[in-house]
């Protein structure tokens, strides 16, 4: 058995060093075609041959030294070859055995993933009735231009991602702000007897993504079903801390890493060429 | 340290797969085996271990194994060690020139059973 384990390790790495020989020659498709043969080859080989790495280990012998009619330690050393290759295949098979082991665990774990499950089907808050004949109302409220629009001057950002817009406007009337993202949110506020207004924003209700946003504001009568015309748009910029965006893009760098750890078999493969 | 004398077997290959997997066919214990993974390394340990038998890759870095042969051969205190090739080389040329040098056997790796390799060791070390 352990000879014919051993016979195949001694054939692959003849196949090995033909297909180097191959290579050397070609050009164009044919040596990629071949190059992606030598890596098949160096994994299986690298698989195949675990257990040489495991098993033995660099060390010394003891032979007899003619010169000194007795006998020495003499070092048994390896050239470190294949070291390289086997890192890529043990770093791929790593990543390979870790996915293998979540996709069985977790829900062995933690019961089925949440996402299969669709139990509880109910409107979402934003949709209750009140909210719609407010929003309805702002979206058909007629444009009155004597009446004074309302400015945004100032935009804070707060602990934890949140937002405070404040301004000025007509005294004790309805400010609207509209907060755009990739839908848009729609805030109310009043001002008060100085006309000052403040509207605050919570990253829990509405999240924005990362980059370049803008907020508008008008002024709106309810009573009169009218509003203003629209203040200067203002602009500021939401920036997510590494951690969030790192979180957030998990599946993607997990596939980026495993495109990453390829090519970097090849690489290395190519430096034993 | 052992009283007697035992016998040494060199083994020169520039693979490390193949050097592992040699090295594990060949300790047994029966007899000491040193390694060698370039010509120049090899021709050196073979003038100071006086092996009993070489197992010989050609195609080797520093200096090949037509080259070792040629510099062994010429050394009259190591010219009759006996050499078996283990070579990726399988044109007549190579396999005329190697016994020409004086290697006492030719294995081409594509077609070698190590178990008759092995019992071919083993033939010259009891011999």
């Amino acid at each position: 058995m352990k000879n014919k384990w051993l016979n195949l390790v001694l054939l692959l790495t003849n196949r090995i060093y033909t297909n180097k020989q191959l290579i050397i020659g070609q050009t164009g498709l044919e040596a990629v075609y071949n190059i992606f043969k030598l890596i098949a080859l160096e994994t299986i080989l690298g698989v195949i041959s675990f257990p040489l790495y495991i098993s033995l280990r660099t060390a010394s012998v003891t032979a007899f030294l003619a010169e000194k009619g007795s006998y020495a330690k003499v070092d048994f050393d390896y050239n470190l070859r294949r070291v390289l290759t086997l890192t890529g295949v043990g770093l791929v098979a790593l990543v390979w055995a870790t996915k293998l082991a979540l996709i069985i665990l977790l829900p062995k774990v933690y019961g089925p993933l949440p996402l299969y499950l669709v139990t509880d089907f109910r409107p979402a808050d934003i949709l209750s009735q009140q909210l719609v004949a407010a929003e309805t109302g702002i979206q058909t409220a007629r444009i009155m231009k004597s009446m004074p629009k309302p400015e945004v001057t100032g935009v804070t950002k707060l602990k934890g991602g949140d937002y405070t817009f404040s301004g000025s406007g007509q005294p004790n009337s309805t400010v609207i702000l509209l907060l755009s993202d990739k839908q848009t949110a729609i805030y109310s506020g009043d001002t008060d007897k100085n006309g000052k207004w403040e509207i605050g924003y919570s990253q829990t209700k509405f999240k924005l993504g990362p980059g370049n946003h803008s907020v508008i504001v008008f002024g709106y009568d309810s009573k009169l079903g009218v509003r203003s015309e629209t203040g200067l748009e203002q602009f500021f910029k939401v920036q997510t801390s590494f951690m969030d965006s790192l979180v957030g893009n998990v599946d993607v760098l997990a596939n980026w890493s495993v495109v990453l750890i390829i090519l970097l078999g090849i690489f290395l493969t190519f430096l034993t060429l | 340290m052992p009283k007697t004398e035992k016998k040494v077997m060199l083994i020169v290959e520039d693979d490390e797969v193949l050097l592992r997997a040699l090295y594990l066919l060949f300790h047994k214990g029966e007899y000491t085996t040193a390694s060698a993974t370039d010509g120049d390394t090899a021709l050196k340990m073979t003038q100071r271990l006086k092996p009993n038998v070489v197992l010989l890759d050609l195609l080797l870095p520093k200096m090949n194994g037509f080259d070792y042969l040629k510099y062994m051969k010429a050394d009259a205190n190591i010219k009759d060690t006996p050499v078996i090739v283990l070579s990726n080389l399988g044109d007549k040329e190579s396999i005329d020139k190697a016994k020409v040098l004086g290697a006492i056997d030719y294995f081409i790796k594509s077609d070698t059973d190590l178990t008759t390799l092995d019992e071919k060791v083993k033939k010259i070390i009891k011999g």
